[in-house]
């Protein structure tokens, strides 16, 4: 026999494949909000400390540099 | 359940979600999140982690709502985030088992059957790039259209189609190699 007639055919593999990964069972009421919202809540604290760092590091720059405290305005 | 979002027009809810209102987006995620999970279980085939790309997934949409454009459908542009959320699992996926190769499987000698042929084509599959995996499970597997396909990649069909193509080569190359065809 010829090589390419012993080749797996597209609808072969589709249905190998098919039986190898068979769908996944859905829970239809699954509810992912809560840890929706816990995600939500982690991110938000860790930005709000972020956010405190670098206020703290700008409020340095400027203590420490008052001289670019009228740059920035002009800039803004 | 009700909420009170749900009492106002789309275009409204969506407008109050990119204006960062907190139930808005619950609203919304309530609506989409069965079919978020679901695109993304056929990509991923596995329960557990399409739930976290599905929290990734709205965690993303939620961070890039002021890009959104309330003009748009909200569904389809969530689709899409979600095919690249999930096509970063598989990634990481495949980082995981990084090493691990499709000879290492162990078959008896002559056609492999039943279970360890399963078990060589799952390894195969997994074993195909991120991309080509999301593709090949889309269309393959799931018979998604091409051109769905790609409104969800943001790609070209006939980008989808080459990365079909490019599947099937591949796992053709590993099922030889596993002596699972000729």
């Amino acid at each position: 026999m010829k090589r390419h007639a012993m080749k797996l055919t597209e609808n072969e593999l589709r249905e190998m494949l098919r039986q190898a990964l068979p769908p996944v069972r859905l829970d239809e009421d699954i509810d992912l909000w809560p840890r929706m919202l816990r995600r939500l809540d982690e991110r938000s604290a860790r930005m709000g400390w972020l956010d405190r760092v670098l206020l703290l590091l700008v409020s340095l720059g400027l203590v420490m540099f008052p001289a670019i405290i009228p740059q920035l305005l002009y800039q803004l | 359940m009700d909420t009170a979002a749900e009492i106002h027009e789309p275009a409204d809810l969506e407008h109050r979600f990119a204006a960062g209102e907190l139930d808005a987006f619950e609203t919304l995620f309530r609506r989409h999140q069965a079919e978020v999970f679901a695109w993304i279980v056929r990509i991923l085939r596995d329960g557990p982690l399409a739930e976290d790309a599905t929290i990734e997934t709205f965690w993303r949409i939620y961070r890039a709502r002021a890009r959104f454009d309330a003009r748009h459908e909200f569904g389809a542009w969530a689709r899409r985030i979600a095919t690249n959320v999930a096509i970063d699992f598989l990634k990481a996926k495949s980082r995981e088992v990084a090493g691990f190769d499709v000879t290492d499987v162990p078959v008896a000698p002559g056609p492999i059957r039943d279970t360890s042929l399963n078990d060589a084509i799952r390894t195969a599959f997994r074993q195909l790039p991120a991309k080509l995996q999301a593709a090949a499970s889309l269309a393959l597997i799931e018979e998604e259209s091409s051109a769905e396909i790609a409104a969800a990649l943001g790609i070209s069909v006939a980008a989808v189609k080459s990365r079909i193509h490019r599947s099937i080569g591949l796992l053709r190359k590993s099922l030889r190699r596993l002596r699972v065809m000729p």
